[in-house]
């Protein structure tokens, strides 16, 4: 089990190195140069290049690359290029929001996802078995924004339940804060909810054919029993490993649902600075996005690893 | 077993059912004025800005000397009157105005500000301060602005960005970096303010004139054009700009819809030297796109009757408008005419475009100058960087909004041979020499040159006008005393608004 988590942990780190030079070199795709896209509309040649002497443009790029980790290291992403704001302060304000988001639908798809599994995988072949596999079907066929939209429109336009859009945090009003996000929640979880479903049916259909299910039975141990202890818990191998790829799905997914509901989470901090060629913001935020999903991997790898031990020797 | 995992399921479902229905109407907030806006704010200092999209999250906080009527006109705001000479421009200021920070707003205050603008570290507002060559501190209530040359339209031009007052203390500490500072009826709340987001900004108690308070509030939430129209829908917003794609659903719902005469677009052509698109160094071709454009049509069918076809900068009804200019309209015949004329079967330019609205412009232009063989490339470029890219020298021509309001103004930024957006620094004598009398006359007296300078400019395709643009506002009945603000997209004026 500690080779596992060594092995892990410094491949983990060496991917962590390899984004963040490609995470780096951003700044160098961008066409023209950074000091034009900073000064805007003051940016005279003169003004252009103090500025690119004073950011140390000039200096090789190792060097550059070796600054700029050292401070990110620190916790400092630098400013912003268009507010002069510290883009550590935009971080600090938006990963909550994100964060939230991420729990909220993972929730909600683990729930969803493991019931309707359950469900369906307890006789297969059933109306019940059918509905869900149609339902299935269908989530996966439909992108988050558009059920974004469906909902919106039907929940906040329509019947004026929800916010269309915004978001309160949560120190401020708990409720406010709960109907801010429930729309953004159930459009990133249901489609993920579906890929658990799928799953979870799946592995339950075959482990519940097994035959130490079958012995478990003929002992007279209770149905209900045989279904959480053998069933589930042995079906759950291959379902955390699904869960655990629904975390980089629901962090690309926010990019564009918090753009629908206009959530000011780190997703439409993203599209803005992209748009704006905000690159600072852009980086860091990448980085951020980076590392949890490095080690949301990082987690569900030795997890797999502690649950199925065949996995260790790997 | 199954039926006791349906039955959690069910609970399940239940449960979220109450939780949606716990949600309940999104209520409007009492005495709270809600507002749609398509653009997060900039930079606090407002003289590191010019984009009017911008003026939105600026108007709560801060004040001129001069203030910006329905129209343009110029009203008292910090000074109470002021007086213009050839040379100088004496003003006497309020003697009860404290800034957000407890500084005192005196003439030492103004002195501070117009350094701050004339400091260089943002030429475009610098230079719209140019022909002030110092500032006299009379007294703490009067103060002189020497000029050393002719400035008509300089009183227009403190109504806005360069003109608008920051407390010396907090630039002098950089503190406006972070939070606004003014004198304005309102603060900004930077703790529930969400950066890029949402801005809050409550009653600042110690205004001079609380008359102009009606709302305890303003929160301005930057959304798209559907979010907007979304939000005001379900209620949630007082105030929301009205993309022309959503006019048929407004006017359907009755909603009340407010069109403040918007910015002048016209296709800037740029390279009239010929240098990076020798076609254009033709007057026949500028001409013969100008007749290409079908502005009736535009003004129709994109953006949905919410503009006024024009072929001159000044609409009738403006001193400025002229009668006597030659029909540039829409002639397809004439077009291609000049262009066979010319030698010309076709050419590329290439153009850009920021966001929706300029594609909105752009494309519908481009396939109309297709049908007489000129492709109109059409690049993208970040937002925010419309003035970098119209004085880059790397576009020969670009749709753009006329937003000079004063003529003088219209030539300083477009005209002139040292104009920032003339990358080309094209020289026309004549345009040159009017420009240069008029501003020394007087208002009355100057009014047919800068009609005969403005018609000139068009009829040599120097600029192909389209019209003036409305961007429509919605106000919900809860909102009352709107005004619009023109020459200022969706931009609206919260001093005397109230929600109900």
């Amino acid at each position: 089990m500690i080779r596992l988590i060594l092995t892990r942990l410094i491949s983990s780190v060496g991917i962590f190195i390899a984004l963040s030079i490609l995470i780096f070199l951003l700044m160098y795709l961008v066409p023209g140069s950074v000091a034009v896209i900073i000064l805007d509309d003051a940016a005279t040649p003169e003004n252009i290049a103090k500025l690119e002497a004073e950011l140390g443009l000039d200096d090789p790029l190792p060097t550059q690359y070796a600054r700029w980790i050292v401070n990110v290291s620190k916790g400092d992403f630098g400013t912003s290029f268009l507010n002069g704001r510290p883009v550590r302060d935009d971080i600090i304000e938006k990963f909550p929001v994100t964060l939230w988001l991420l729990i909220g639908a993972l929730v909600i798809a683990v729930v969803f996802g493991l019931s309707v599994g359950i469900l369906a995988s307890l006789k297969p072949g059933s109306l019940l078995d059918r509905s869900s596999v149609l339902l299935v079907t269908l989530g996966i066929s439909i992108p988050n924004f558009w059920l974004a939209v469906l909902l919106s429109m039907l929940f906040a336009v329509k019947l004026g339940w929800l916010p269309v859009f915004g978001y309160t945090p949560i120190t401020e009003d708990p409720i406010l804060w709960f109907k801010s996000m429930l729309l953004p929640w159930f459009s990133l979880g249901i489609v993920s909810s579906t890929l658990i479903a799928r799953q979870m049916r799946g592995a339950m259909i075959e482990v519940l054919n097994t035959d130490y299910v079958r012995a478990a039975r003929a002992s007279g141990i209770p149905e209900h029993w045989v279904v959480i202890s053998n069933g589930i818990k042995n079906a759950m191998i291959p379902v955390i490993t699904v869960i655990g790829f629904q975390v980089p799905v629901i962090i690309g997914g926010s990019l564009i649902i918090e753009l629908v509901f206009a959530t000011p989470g780190l997703g439409s901090l993203t599209i803005q600075s992209v748009l704006d060629q905000d690159l600072p913001i852009v980086q860091a935020v990448l980085m951020v996005m980076a590392s949890l999903v490095i080690l949301t991997n990082l987690v569900i790898d030795i997890s797999y690893g502690w649950l199925n031990p065949k996995m260790r020797v790997l | 077993m199954k039926k006791k995992l349906g039955m959690s399921l069910l609970t399940g479902v239940v449960v979220l059912a109450m939780l949606f229905a716990m949600a309940g109407p999104a209520m409007a907030a009492k005495d709270t004025l809600r507002v749609g806006w398509s653009v997060p704010a900039r930079k606090w200092n407002p003289h590191l800005n010019t984009a009017v999209m911008l003026l939105g999250h600026l108007e709560p906080v801060y004040e001129g000397l001069v203030g910006e009527g329905p129209k343009g006109e110029l009203l008292p705001r910090l000074a109470t009157k002021w007086e213009q000479t050839k040379d100088s421009i004496t003003f006497t200021l309020r003697d009860d105005v404290v800034f957000h920070d407890g500084t005192k707003f005196d003439a030492n205050a103004v002195k501070a500000n117009i350094a701050d603008v004339q400091s260089g570290r943002y030429p475009p507002n610098a230079k719209k301060l140019i022909a002030i060559s110092s500032v006299e501190v009379i007294d703490a209530t009067h103060i002189r602005f020497h000029l050393n040359r002719p400035a008509p339209s300089l009183l227009y031009t403190l109504q806005r960005f360069a003109g608008l007052m920051v407390s010396p203390a907090a630039l002098k500490s950089n503190s406006v970096d972070k939070v606004p500072v003014g004198t304005g009826p309102w603060k900004l709340d930077p703790k529930r303010t969400i950066s890029g987001t949402k801005y809050v900004y409550t009653l600042n108690k110690e205004y001079w004139d609380p008359s102009v308070q009606g709302v305890a509030e303003i929160e301005i939430n930057v959304l798209s054009v559907e979010q907007q129209f979304n939000g005001f829908a379900s209620g949630e917003l007082e105030v929301a700009g009205l993309h022309s794609a959503f006019v048929p659903r407004a006017k359907a719902a009755g909603y009340k819809i407010l069109s403040p005469e918007g910015p002048h677009e016209a296709l800037h052509i740029y390279d009239r030297t010929g240098k990076i698109v020798p076609e254009l160094a033709d007057p026949r071709i500028r001409r013969a796109l100008s007749y290409a454009i079908d502005r009736k049509a535009f003004a129709r069918v994109v953006l949905q009757g919410n503009s006024i076809p024009s072929t001159q900068r000044y609409l009738p009804g403006s001193q400025w408008h002229s009668e006597e200019i030659e029909d540039l309209s829409y002639n397809l015949k004439k077009a291609k005419e000049l262009m066979a004329e010319a030698g010309v079967k076709g050419f590329t330019f290439d153009t850009y475009s920021q966001d929706a609205f300029f594609d909105m412009m752009n494309e519908p232009i481009a396939g109309m100058l297709k049908k007489i063989g000129v492709t109109m490339n059409i690049k993208s470029i970040p937002i925010g960087q419309l003035f970098v890219a119209a004085s880059s020298g790397k576009y020969a021509a670009s749709i753009m909004p006329l937003i000079e309001r004063h003529p003088y103004d219209f030539y300083q930024a477009k005209l002139a041979p040292d104009a920032f957006m003339n990358p080309f620094k094209y020289e026309d004598k004549e345009i040159d020499a009017l420009a240069k009398k008029a501003a020394r006359m007087d208002e009355k007296s100057a009014a047919p040159l800068w009609t005969e300078m403005s018609r000139l400019a068009a009829e040599r395709g120097y600029l192909i006008h389209i019209g003036s643009v409305h961007f429509a506002i919605m106000v919900s009945k809860r909102a009352k005393n709107v005004k619009g603000r023109s020459f200022s997209p969706y931009n609206i004026f919260f001093r005397g608004v109230t929600v109900e």
